[in-house]
């Protein structure tokens, strides 16, 4: 290790091959079982992000995390995502998710997340169905909100016969790939933990009403429904853990986790929203400043602090606010502080 | 004309509040919704065309210094209480944490193409999306 | 270094820019570091702000921030192609986003137009209560809330602010057609666009 500077023994090339294998399962679940349709849409993701980080900045096409990118922007897809919807979302991944915040590491939002978010804002047509399609049989999304629909079972869920995106083709396979980070230290294991327990937590103790059940009321008391349901693997594992846009401290990243489980159960329960999972994380990444500052900044007390300032001023203006009933008198003179102010 | 949400309106007076007027009366601004609704409550009967003037008047002319973002939330109608409560706290809230990000954004510097302005607004939109469920409950 | 990036960096144009202090405060607070340098005390002006009540500890770190934020970005490209647009491109978005009908940008432009002849030379409380007259019109609240939204920069002068009404006023009138178009437009749109645009704008050539 040469001068002051930290280096990790793994090269960002070497992560992003891991986190690519880690997918890989589930990408090639999605194959298996939705067929063509989904290896467009995995492939037009993957190129939308390839082709985007190219264009702008070629050189970091070769550390393969356009590729990363992609691939997850890929499982969080509708199942019947056109190649064209990919294409976009990957692109935007890139285009707003990563280049205009200056690259990798420096993004505050996770990309993928960030791109679904938009797409379902500005094309809500394709995230919004009523009904998704599986296996040539259109029905409900296991999170869908719609009155009446029948809760898969556990089995289901767990195999992936039950509808819902491209990451829940095979939620056994998504968790292989969370568990095989985990096993080569590429994520905290704390954060999935964290989130998933709060997600299956809040889902036994939330109540039913009818704000509640008025969407789905198979939904209420049942985590298994809400862990392999909509988009939480995915999150848990592949979202969450991103170490650029979670905070840097471990308690920092446990509060985010419980805020995104938070965040996903209340979208999930009490508004007309297909899946809260990435709105969750994206919520949870704009907290991550708070959570560093609360978890890092106070207790090194980073930063400049006020006691100290006034310190350094050996003198002040005495009668400010009062300077009505003062009785004239002003400073004869004294050092201020040096720091340039342009005045 | 169809009326803007109150959502929509809200992270427009937000975008105000961050590009351009400053900081400084966030929680008078947070008011107006509060006063729009119960100005809405007000038994005018035909008069009811005043209640736009006299909200602008009431949010305007005392601060003085962050008019834009309190008329914006001048502007939708807010069918409660609770809803208008909702509101001003989604504005805080979201001014709060733009300013947060605006301030993680600059720490990691941006490209400079990017930097102030720009990656404010991309921040505005992502957070309009990320918080788009609160405009449902 | 040009004079507008100068400009920027005075402790005098940040409070106010920042909304930490209005024109009398800042006004109250030279006369008095005047005061202090007539009796040989060389005040810096954010110790005096800060001293009068004007503005708090953070305020001061944060002006401070700025200050140095500016100095550094100021030497990098693009930088000098300041934050001047981004007001009137702002304001567009307002009024683009608050009328839903072609007419009604129409409007819009029409009372950012007005905006801008009242903004024109005379103080902003004036162009305040421009804006309450357009108001009692029926049908005009929501364009005379949109000419709002450049011109409650306390920190802009007359001039800049009546530049920026007329810019928003053109703008606001090209954004017309976008209504005839059978897409649901919400501030996302107008958000990202705009960052776009003006990212595209800044681009160092």
């Amino acid at each position: 290790m040469k001068g002051p500077f930290l280096r990790s023994p793994q090269s960002t090339r070497g992560l992003m091959v891991q986190v690519v294998v880690a997918a890989s399962p589930a990408l090639f679940a999605a194959v298996v079982r939705l067929g063509a349709p989904a290896a467009a849409a995995i492939l037009s993701a993957v190129a939308g992000a390839v082709a985007v980080e190219a264009t702008l900045k070629h050189r970091s096409v070769a550390d393969g995390s356009a590729v990363v990118t992609g691939a997850i922007v890929a499982l969080l897809l509708p199942a019947d995502a056109p190649p064209w919807l990919a294409a976009i979302a990957g692109a935007l991944a890139i285009g707003l998710g990563k280049a205009p915040w200056g690259g990798l590491g420096k993004n505050p939002f996770n990309p993928a997340a960030l791109s679904r978010a938009v797409l379902m804002v500005a094309l809500p047509a394709h995230f919004f169905a009523p009904a998704w399609r599986w296996d040539a049989v259109t029905a409900a999304s296991p999170l869908s909100k719609e009155i009446g629909a029948t809760a898969p079972s556990w089995t289901a869920l767990v195999v992936g016969d039950a509808p819902g995106c491209l990451g829940q083709a095979a939620p056994w396979a998504v968790v292989a790939g969370g568990l095989l980070l985990v096993a080569l230290r590429t994520i905290d294991w704390r954060v999935p933990l964290a989130y998933l327990s709060a997600i299956a937590a809040i889902a036994l103790v939330l109540p039913g009403g009818a704000r509640v059940t008025g969407h789905a009321p198979w939904l209420v008391g049942d985590p298994m429904l809400h862990l392999f349901g909509g988009g939480t693997l995915v999150a848990a594992f592949f979202l969450l853990t991103d170490p650029a846009t979670a905070p840097m401290s471990q308690g920092g990243r446990i509060a985010f986790a419980w805020i995104a489980a938070i965040a996903t159960m209340a979208i999930r329960n009490f508004t007309p929203y297909p899946d809260g999972a990435a709105l969750a994380v994206l919520l949870a990444n704009a907290c991550a400043p708070w959570l560093d500052r609360v978890t890092i900044e106070r207790r090194t007390q980073l930063g400049t602090s006020s006691r100290a300032r006034r310190g350094r001023r050996e003198w002040r203006v005495p009668w400010g606010r009062q300077r009505e009933v003062s009785d004239g008198a002003r400073p004869s003179g004294g050092t201020r502080s040096s720091r340039p102010t342009g005045s | 004309m169809m009326p803007i949400s109150a959502y929509d309106a809200v992270m427009l007076a937000v975008a105000v509040t961050v590009l351009g007027d400053r900081r400084g009366r966030i929680g008078w601004v947070a008011v107006v919704p509060l006063v729009a609704a119960l100005a809405a409550l007000a038994p005018l009967g035909e008069h009811g065309y005043l209640v736009a003037p006299v909200v602008a008047l009431v949010v305007t002319l005392p601060p003085l210094r962050a008019p834009a973002p309190a008329l914006v939330l001048a502007v939708p109608t807010y069918g409660s209480l609770p809803a208008a409560a909702l509101a001003a706290a989604l504005y805080v809230s979201s001014v709060w944490l733009a300013d947060l990000l605006d301030r993680r954004v600059e720490e990691r510097g941006p490209p400079p193409s990017w930097r102030g302005a720009p990656a404010r607004l991309l921040v505005l939109a992502v957070l309009y999306a990320t918080l788009l469920p609160v405009g449902h409950l | 270094m040009s004079d507008e990036v100068v400009e920027g960096l005075r402790v005098r144009d940040l409070v106010v820019e920042l909304g930490y202090v209005d024109r009398a405060g800042l006004e109250e607070a030279l006369d008095l570091q005047e005061d202090l340098h007539e009796q040989g005390v060389k005040a810096h002006l954010i110790d005096v702000l800060e001293d009068l009540g004007l503005i708090d500890e953070d305020q001061r770190l944060q002006v401070l921030l700025h200050q140095e934020m500016r100095l550094v970005l100021a030497d990098l490209p693009g930088a000098r192609r300041d934050q001047r647009h981004d007001r009137w491109v702002m304001a567009a978005i307002v009024s683009a986003s608050l009328i839903r009908s072609p007419l009604g940008v129409l409007a819009a432009a029409a009372a950012l137009a007005i905006g801008a002849w009242l903004a024109a030379g005379r103080p902003w409380r004036w162009v305040a209560l421009g804006w309450l007259a357009a108001t009692a019109v029926p049908g005009t609240a929501a364009a005379a809330t949109a000419a709002a939204g450049v011109t409650g920069t306390s920190g802009a002068t007359s001039r800049e602010r009546a530049t920026a009404l007329l810019r928003a006023a053109v703008l606001t009138t090209a954004l017309a057609p976008v209504r005839l178009l059978p897409v649901e437009l919400t501030p996302l749109h107008y958000f990202v666009a705009a960052a776009l645009a003006l990212a595209v704008a800044r681009r160092p050539r």
